[in-house]
């Protein structure tokens, strides 16, 4: 493998690196405490390819060294798959995970309520909590903190495949890879396209959540507003 | 050209590039043809643009997460060949092999990083001269049993303490016993660590370093990519809840978990996340899971190969991978 195209391949892994630490779309695929390690990664591959690019041009100036003729260390073929990844991302236009993840995945059980019990959510009308805290608050200790109060929730529309749609939100702990969604049963609105993100305000449906064993509360909606999709799709 | 250039590299060092060369072309080919026709295959909406972008987006979110943790790797190990003396990697570790082992183990779990970081580790370790039998059991305990995972595990089983426990001492477990088992079985040759910059004496330090950086990336990179191909294609084929069946029996739930774990190909910092969501498995499956995941996954299997050659991959992967199911049973049988 000649080091020239050495210099391309570490050049492709640091361009896939940039690209989406540019455009924030690495949000997409991991957490977002791993902006610092890209960009200390691409910066360390451009200066592994700017050395190994330098290195080609001397040695075709010099012509070839005795053990270097051109070639590296016999680096396998498959270094060549380097570039595919850059090659997807240009190719099929990077998303986050959406409906199709969402209706696939099975959540863990949320973590249990705290010992004294949870804490009364913020004063507001509606106040704002996330699908995974409104799941975690219905499914765990009865969701009495829940009772009465007008929420509202961000999310994305999935289509439950037993009919009627869910409001959903993917959970990450490290990157896409291990990602499972937080579901809440939508009642009362008209189901939005699949993936369609929205803001969702509504009230829970007492008694739903802890008593299926499916772990899926239910939310009466009253306003069930297109937003746009936020820079940041998963939550932790 | 190409060809060429690689055989005469071949003829040119005692330490080959290793089963890497013959193997790879075959290898990356296999693994493009099955992620197209895993992709192409599926169902009659073959490319279905949902499928299609979960697909791209588990590969790529595979690769952007181990980027920089193999960046990091291949860091150290260029280090190790490059600055740290030949004494001093010999002499850091007991000079009984079968001491040596266990000590490696321990060493293991002060480094917090991902088993990409790893694998570039253990051969940086071995063209240093130590010992291949302390050298794996490092590799496998490494990713394993970090205070990073440890945490992990505990957050992800509220209330259920034994599970990090149990975690610690199978992990621990299987990594020490690989160690012994390398100690009284395990040939040098099947090792063909890629040839090194390190066998060209007379050369600045800086200059091997940093050689060996582009080498051990470019060797690790490429086979980081087609794991993640493969676990991709896993990740959007599978049928949801196909193994929801397979859950209630005890023997086969833990051999569909293990399994999982090496297709799915989760870092050893999420995992406990996700053996947490099957939860109509027995403890002692979902401890397999865990203990079996970051020892044995696709994307490693392919990195080994790589790295290490395909003679060591088909002897360490699967007696690697019985060692870590039958340590997660006895232990699951003693303490879950």
């Amino acid at each position: 493998m000649s080091r020239a195209l050495q210099a391309i391949l570490l050049l492709s892994a640091a361009a896939l690196l940039a690209r989406l630490v540019v455009t924030g779309e690495y949000l997409f695929y991991v957490k977002p405490g791993m902006l610092p390690a890209l960009v200390a990664a691409g910066l360390v591959l451009v200066a592994l390819a700017v050395l190994a690019g330098r290195d080609a041009w001397v040695e075709a100036e010099a012509g070839p060294d005795d053990d270097h003729a051109g070639h590296g260390h016999g680096e396998p073929k498959a270094a060549l798959l380097l570039a595919v990844p850059l090659l997807t991302v240009l190719l099929i236009a990077p998303a986050p995970l959406g409906a199709f993840s969402a209706q696939r995945g099975s959540p863990p059980p949320p973590a249990p309520a705290p010992a004294g019990g949870f804490a009364p959510l913020p004063a507001g009308d509606p106040v704002e909590v996330t699908v995974s805290e409104f799941v975690r608050r219905a499914t765990e200790g009865g969701g009495p903190t829940l009772a009465g109060r007008t929420v509202v929730m961000t999310g994305f529309a999935t289509p439950n495949p037993d009919g009627g749609w869910w409001l959903t939100r993917m959970i990450i702990a490290c990157c896409a890879a291990d990602a499972y969604p937080a579901r809440i049963a939508v009642r009362g609105a008209d189901a939005p396209p699949a993936d369609a993100w929205v803001a969702l305000t509504g009230t829970w449906v007492e008694g739903t959540g802890s008593d299926d064993g499916l772990l899926i509360p239910a939310v009466d909606a009253d306003v069930v507003a297109p937003i746009a999709q936020p820079a940041s799709p998963y939550q932790r | 050209m190409e060809r060429a250039a690689v055989s005469g590299h071949d003829h040119g060092h005692e330490h080959g590039p290793g089963g890497g060369l013959g193997l790879a072309g075959p290898i990356a080919l296999l693994a493009v043809l099955v992620a197209v026709a895993g992709v192409g295959s599926l169902a009659g909406d073959a490319l279905d643009g949902p499928r299609l972008g979960a697909f791209a987006t588990v590969f790529i979110s595979i690769v952007v997460q181990a980027l920089p943790f193999l960046v990091l790797g291949v860091l150290l190990s260029a280090a190790i060949v490059a600055f740290v003396p030949r004494e001093l990697a010999a002499r850091a570790l007991p000079r009984n092999r079968a001491l040596a082992v266990p000590v490696a183990g321990a060493a293991g779990m002060a480094l917090p990083g991902c088993e990409c970081a790893s694998v570039p580790v253990a051969s940086g370790l071995m063209r240093k001269g130590v010992a291949p039998a302390a050298a794996l059991t490092f590799l496998l305990a490494a990713p394993a049993v970090n205070p990073i995972v440890l945490a992990a595990t505990w957050v992800a089983f509220p209330g259920r303490p034994e599970m990090t426990a149990g975690r610690l001492v199978a992990s621990l477990g299987a990594a020490i016993a690989v160690g012994w088992l390398w100690t009284l079985l395990g040939r040098t040759e099947w090792i063909r660590l890629p040839g090194g910059p390190e066998a060209h004496a007379g050369r600045s330090r800086w200059l091997v370093f940093r050689r060996a950086v582009s080498h051990d990336f470019l060797h690790a990179g490429g086979y980081l990519v087609v794991g993640g191909l493969l676990s991709a294609v896993i990740n959007v084929a599978l049928p949801p809840h196909w193994v929801d069946s397979l859950a209630e029996q005890a023997v086969l739930g833990v051999l569909v978990l293990a399994l999982l774990a090496v297709l799915m190909c989760i870092c050893s910092e999420a995992d406990a996340f996700v053996a947490a969501s099957f939860t109509q498995f027995s403890p002692t499956a979902q401890l397999a899971f865990m203990v079996v995941g970051p020892m044995v996954d696709l994307k490693l299997i392919a990195m080994q190969v790589g790295t290490f050659g395909r003679a060591f991959a088909v002897r360490f992967v699967p007696v690697v991978l019985v060692v870590a199911i039958l340590m997660s049973v006895l232990v699951g049988w003693v303490l879950l």
